[in-house]
């Protein structure tokens, strides 16, 4: 369960993002749009709940634990369950696809290790195994930088698979994508939704898609 | 959500236009429809 308990939160040029937010969201495979004009607050909303940014009022139960209160350990413990999906993808441009999406095992790989790009043998094989899932495993050695936008939002998706996320959070997923491939974004966030029962929260500002 | 306030909570099966219209604070537009379908 995750609760917003009259949550808050003011950026520090006094701008607004959120106003006294009651709401509550099951786990357990939910999927979950978030509906807004640009400024509604979706995004604020959104990172919230994996600290990207930090509310200044209120409390944010997830499993039971209010995460306005991490710190340090804690808080890459409660990012580790939670993965995220960006408008730009946020892919490490220069490198391969396959080393962009193990990067979703950084959060369970060693200091020492992740520095060294040291990844075991089940990491490689989930991580194949994801590109798989989004159909794109023939762009393995691929530059990420070589790829169509909606190739890079697969292998986002994928990396945040590669992830083992309890949660999946996508900030405006396919506002940087044509119509065709909007769709078939959100054709793989909901399969993945229903086949893992993972409790997925989407910001869209598409009606059309958001009623999908 | 609008202006950092949740305007409607609940299922997709409870929404209507007007909704939508409640929640962007004017009338829809063309240009908050995304339009096309799937290519396989």
């Amino acid at each position: 369960m995750i609760e917003f308990r009259e949550l808050s939160l003011i950026y520090p040029n006094g701008t607004e993002g959120l106003r006294n937010i009651n709401i509550k969201i099951n786990e357990g495979g939910e999927f979950v749009v978030i509906v807004g004009l640009s400024g509604a607050g979706k995004s604020t909303f959104i990172r919230s709940i994996n600290r990207l940014v930090t509310p200044t009022n209120g409390a944010l139960l997830v499993e039971n634990e209010d995460i306005l209160k991490l710190k340090g350990k804690d808080l890459r413990r409660l990012r580790t369950k939670i993965g995220m999906i960006f408008q730009s993808y946020n892919l490490v441009k220069r490198s391969t696809v396959i080393k962009n999406v193990i990067s979703g095992r950084l959060g369970y790989t060693g200091t020492f290790k992740s520095i060294l790009n040291i990844f075991s043998k089940e990491d490689k094989l989930l991580a194949y195994e994801n590109l798989k899932r989004v159909n794109i495993e023939e762009k393995l050695y691929n530059r990420a930088d070589e790829l169509s936008g909606g190739q890079q939002q697969r292998v986002s998706i994928a990396r945040v698979l590669t992830q083992k996320p309890k949660l999946i959070l996508a900030d405006e997923p396919v506002a940087s994508l044509d119509p065709p491939t909007s769709h078939q974004v959100m054709k793989y966030l909901k399969q993945i939704n229903q086949e893992d029962n993972i409790t997925t929260i989407v910001n869209l500002h598409f009606i059309d898609m958001a009623m999908e | 959500m609008r202006d950092g306030e949740v305007v409607f909570d609940g299922p997709a099966s409870e929404v209507t236009e007007q909704t939508f219209e409640e929640i962007y604070g004017r009338s829809i537009r063309d240009e908050d429809r995304r339009g096309g379908e799937e290519v396989e």
